[in-house]
């Protein structure tokens, strides 16, 4: 067999048979195929490379803005936050403040009386531990109230305050029986400045004011600040006729609290 | 500007370089030098011209393409001839029938028998070749002519080793036969 092999292989080594003319043409034909196929790949391929770094790009681009906006928004969002938080912590304050005056209020008996004078009332048949007592309390009130009112007050209105909260304490073994008649001691002075000591029986006659009523007694009343205050009194004023005689001036002077 | 400096392909080397550039010209020069032997080897293959333009054809595309692939090592003709080989056994397997395993004992081989006896010409030979069936032609070609193992014949063509060796002495039985019937026509004749 190996000889056989030697034999062919000797024979058909050297034979060349030659091909058709147009055997070149089909394959310069393919090879143009081909090269032009390569080339639209290249052109292709660095089309969609473009296209998708553009799109990356544009990606990249807005998520760096969306990043950047909400940055943005979280900073004023915190912003507001703390803003709300301190509004709301000054708001706590006040409306603690109002409840602590609430309750000084709501203390006093509803059907006690007091009368206030301004400027003239003094203390009456007090012992100095009540005086102290109620001066702390009337400290206490001024403090709550200083927290929600932030502007200096008259002396009238402080002491309309002190002594509101000194009758407050005094009348609160009054029984509802007791509302027409009462035995108030007042010392007074009289517009000579003599001071008159006296103890009268007053008939009282309850009439609540009317919020019209009010309103024009009141006109003069700064409002804002103590509206607050006086509109948790406002319920409580009452005209009264003192049918003892007391002059006009005098009974315009006075006012009736009656607490809740 | 660059001057394109028209290059002379007189040398093989100078041929490859301007293949695996993609030069028109040397790629036309190595068809040249090469496309009568590897026509003839293609004709072993195929039955008919056609078949062998086609994987002549399709051969060259193949070397251009590879071209930037072969290494100095070997002989570039080898290197070509094993491309045409493969493109022919894959022409043979898209449009042929596949091999039958053939009992090897059914081969009747004259031991006696010499080629080195016979005055047959090549084209003559090669006449009688492109005669034998497909498949003992392929494996004829494969490994009397071209030197390949049965091993790597059974490998290229998907077939046992034993099919190879059944195919060949089936091919070469058929040749004698064939070249014996010839001789005693040419000695009645004279």
């Amino acid at each position: 067999m190996e000889r056989d092999k030697e034999y062919f292989a000797k024979k058909f080594k050297d034979l060349e048979s030659a091909p058709p003319l147009g055997v070149w043409n089909d394959l310069e034909n393919k090879l143009d195929k081909r090269n032009s196929k390569k080339r639209g790949i290249i052109f292709f391929r660095i089309a969609a490379g473009l296209a998708l770094l553009i799109t990356f790009s544009w990606f990249g681009w807005n998520s760096i803005s969306t990043k950047e906006n909400n940055l943005t928004e979280k900073k004023s969002n915190t912003r507001s936050e703390i803003t709300a938080a301190n509004t709301s912590n000054e708001m706590a304050i006040l409306n603690d403040s109002l409840a602590c005056l609430d309750e000084e209020i709501n203390k006093v008996d509803q059907k006690q009386l007091a009368v206030i004078e301004p400027k003239r009332v003094q203390n009456i048949n007090s012992n100095q531990s009540t005086s102290k007592k109620v001066a702390k309390k009337s400290n206490e009130i001024t403090t709550a109230k200083d927290t929600v009112v932030k502007d200096s007050k008259t002396i009238e209105e402080m002491q309309n305050e002190i002594n509101i909260a000194f009758y407050q304490e005094r009348n609160t073994n009054f029984s509802s029986d007791s509302i027409n008649t009462e035995q108030l001691a007042l010392h007074q002075k009289d517009p000579s400045g003599d001071d008159i000591s006296a103890s009268r029986s007053i008939t009282i006659v309850l009439k609540p004011l009317t919020e019209q009523e009010f309103v024009a007694e009141n006109a003069d009343e700064e409002k804002g600040r103590l509206r607050k205050f006086k509109d948790i009194l406002n319920q409580d004023f009452y005209k009264y006729k003192i049918r003892l005689g007391e002059t006009p001036d005098l009974a315009l002077n006075k006012f009736i609290l009656k607490s809740n | 500007m660059f001057l394109n400096k028209k290059r002379s392909y007189d040398t093989e080397e100078e041929i490859i370089a301007g293949c695996k550039s993609n030069e028109r010209e040397a790629q036309q020069k190595l068809y040249a030098k090469y496309a009568s032997l590897f026509y003839s080897i293609c004709l072993r293959y195929m039955k008919d011209e056609r078949d062998a333009e086609e994987v002549l054809t399709n051969g060259f595309m193949k070397i251009f393409e590879n071209i930037s692939k072969y290494r100095t090592e070997g002989s570039f003709e080898g290197w070509m001839k094993r491309i045409l080989v493969n493109e022919a056994l894959m022409y043979i397997r898209k449009n042929r029938q596949m091999f039958i395993e053939v009992d090897i004992d059914s081969s009747k081989v004259d031991p006696n028998f010499s080629w080195e006896n016979t005055d047959l010409e090549t084209q003559e030979l090669l006449a009688l070749i492109q005669n034998l069936p497909q498949g003992y032609r392929t494996v004829f070609n494969m490994y009397s002519i071209e030197g390949y193992s049965h091993k790597e014949i059974a490998e290229a063509l998907g077939v046992s080793e034993n099919t190879s060796k059944s195919q060949l002495s089936r091919a070469r039985a058929l040749l004698q036969q064939k070249v014996m019937t010839r001789e005693q026509l040419n000695r009645r004749r004279s």
